[in-house]
């Protein structure tokens, strides 16, 4: 079967230029996005992995092109939109959808659930009213919120779950090709999280979106996604498919995420974790070479310099100088 | 004696008053603690976990209701002091509190060797500059270099912010530390740092915790025994063996049910409905509108505890 590319990403970067001294001064830049490159299929579901501040919500905006990227390449569909202008953009943002972390503070407080919904379909001018009701009413049962029961509520009348299942539906109601969530089940409670991740990748599979599931939380991926990418200050140090990622980790950060993750065991209390010490680096002046050379392990001279990106089995892609 | 409670509970209730009504936080809370043991209460935002922490601390906001029960610290009921005698001998002195997120409410223009030294000054009345040495030790003892100590905040990642407001929790030389989500906002690896010192400390210290999670998983890295709270009450309490071989409560087993975990393939499962609001909570037992096994006696009669002393569960199921 050939698979088809959705969205090819080039050394995608994004940086933001801050200020150091009152008048001027020299400009710094914060690397958040730093010469990235991937391929998303058709339908595909990725799980984007990496702990605060390694530039995964950048990479998922800059995606969207929220932001405008510093160099490199997006290709949608066979279009280049590295570069278009806001009004050019449209259309894309109709073949797009975003579901952030809060699910309160992404939603207008003083419209109703209905209107909330039905905005974007007024905005694109799609259907007359007894369309978009059904549209509507449609989405909503997706998403298993009784449409009678939801419809006229406001916004904090809903617990936090069922919230995020409006704002899952919001994204998906024009029926993108491309959805990005920005960790969309780190508010929530654990039991309630199972629900929303189910039946965010069952409206996945069922309208084969492509899905970019951006989290910190490597043990719900599997749950989710075909394939893990894994960022670390500003690269992303390895990706696979989700089963080669959990049977085979190859970058020390991968193998160290790993250790640090506890199961639910009682054994835990009596050992210490072999986890490596400090902190990720600042993205303004990050490491020379492999960026997680300070803290790693099995790190020599070589690392210095940048590692390439290796093919350690078929597409399971390393980018360090000693893949394990 | 170190078989004898160093902290029990007996019935306590913290309610407070609302425009609402009455929310029943804490109602009626019971739990032994042995010197050395570490307990961790689980349970999910709303569950009064963090509202229990601050009845043991004393640490309570103006609109309280209802403040009651039983708190025995070595054999002596702290319910009893005033307000003057509970701050000069139990708080920080004998039971310390690392707070969810204090690693954020750190003041910004105090260096962080002073901030640490505070609480020796105010509550074991130390001249400043024998509180201060004290302060580098106790840097040097959550892994920071001691000359962190004439830095401020901003200087310092999360992970060394939490291990500062840890070690000024330790300074006091506390029996007891309470341990509120002490990692929830730090990443993964950060996390495991932070846990493997706690154990270390637990050791050379023989400090007593009480931990405070919603992460179930997390819990297991320091609990010797676990408390499962739902709803303001304690639903189950088990040493951390059986609590995750043998979970009896029907809540207590969903939970468990519900994490995920990064081999295996466990489905998950999600429990159904939400957690009930604490100014009207259900019936009977709190958790029946959820509970698969549900009984009629259920939603009548609030059930007591069953089951052995060291194993009780607040459940119908097992009379």
């Amino acid at each position: 079967m050939i698979k088809m590319i959705l969205l090819e990403v080039k050394d995608l970067k994004k940086y933001f230029p801050i200020k150091k001294g009152i008048f001027g001064g020299k400009t710094y830049y914060v690397r958040a996005v730093d010469e990235i490159s991937f391929d998303l299929d058709k339908g595909e579901a990725v799980s984007l992995v990496g702990e605060s501040g390694s530039g995964k919500t950048t990479l998922g905006k800059t995606i969207l092109r929220l932001y405008r990227p510093t160099g490199g390449k997006l290709i949608f569909d066979g279009k280049d939109i590295t570069n278009l202008a806001p009004k050019k953009l449209k259309w894309y943002r109709r073949e797009t959808g975003l579901v952030q972390q809060d699910p309160f503070g992404a939603m207008p407080p003083h419209f109703t659930i209905y209107r909330i919904l039905e905005e974007p379909l007024i905005v694109n001018k799609i259907g007359d009213k007894e369309e978009r009701r059904e549209i509507v009413h449609k989405i909503l049962e997706e998403v298993q919120l009784p449409p009678e029961e939801f419809t006229f509520k406001y916004p904090h009348m809903l617990s936090g779950g069922q919230l995020q299942r409006i704002a899952i539906a919001r994204a998906i109601i024009l029926e993108p090709k491309l959805v990005i969530a920005d960790e969309p089940v780190s508010m929530l409670d654990a039991s309630v999280r199972v629900d929303v991740l189910n039946i965010f990748r069952r409206i996945q599979e069922k309208y084969k979106m492509s899905t970019v599931y951006i989290t910190h939380d490597l043990s719900t991926t599997r749950y989710f996604s075909e394939k893990i990418f894994i960022m670390y200050a500003g690269h992303v140090v390895e990706r696979a498919s989700t089963q080669e990622i959990l049977n085979h980790p190859s970058h020390p950060y991968t193998q160290a995420l790993f250790e640090a993750i506890p199961n639910p065991d009682p054994k835990n209390r009596f050992k210490l974790r072999e986890v490596p010490p400090g902190e990720p680096p600042s993205l303004i002046n990050p490491p020379k070479g492999c960026r997680f050379r300070p803290r790693c392990p099995i790190a020599t001279e070589k690392c210095e310099r940048e590692p390439p990106e290796v093919e350690i089995s078929p597409n399971h892609f390393v980018k360090c100088w000693y893949p394990q | 004696m170190p078989n004898e409670s160093i902290l029990s509970a007996e019935d306590v209730r913290l309610y407070y008053r609302t425009r609402r009504g009455t929310v029943k936080a804490v109602d009626r809370v019971s739990f032994k603690l042995k010197r050395g043991e570490t307990l961790a209460i689980v349970g999910e935002s709303g569950s009064g976990k963090s509202s229990l922490s601050r009845a043991i601390i004393r640490l309570l906001p103006r609109n309280v209701y209802a403040y009651d029960g039983k708190i025995f610290l070595n054999g002596t009921d702290i319910m009893k002091l005033s307000k003057e005698e509970f701050r000069k001998q139990v708080r920080w002195r004998k039971i310390s509190m690392v707070f969810q997120g204090a690693l954020n409410s750190l003041n910004p223009v105090i260096k962080v060797g002073d901030q640490i030294a505070e609480p020796l000054i105010l509550h074991m009345r130390m001249d400043k500059n024998e509180a201060s040495k004290k302060a580098r030790n106790s840097l040097k003892q959550v892994g920071i270099d001691e000359t962190f100590a004439d830095r401020y905040p901003f200087e310092l990642s999360g992970g060394m912010r939490q291990r500062v407001v840890i070690a000024m929790a330790l300074i006091t030389n506390p029996d007891i530390v309470i341990l509120d989500e002490p990692t929830s906002a730090l990443d993964v690896i950060t996390q495991a740092n932070i846990m493997n010192m706690l154990k270390i400390l637990k050791k050379e210290k023989s400090l007593t915790y009480i931990i405070i999670t919603h992460d179930i998983a997390l819990a297991s890295e320091l609990a010797d025994r676990v408390a499962t709270m739902y709803a303001g009450q304690i639903v189950e309490i088990a040493s951390a063996e059986e609590f995750y071989s043998n979970p009896k409560h029907p809540y207590t087993q969903k939970l468990m049910k519900s994490v995920p975990t990064l081999r295996g393939d466990k489905e998950l499962e999600s429990i159904p409905g939400s957690p009930p609001n604490l100014i009207n909570p259900p019936n009977g037992c709190r958790f029946h509108p959820r509970c698969e096994y549900a009984m009629e006696i259920c939603s009548r009669k609030e059930p007591p505890f069953f089951g052995d002393e060291d194993h009780p569960v607040k459940c119908w199921l097992y009379r």
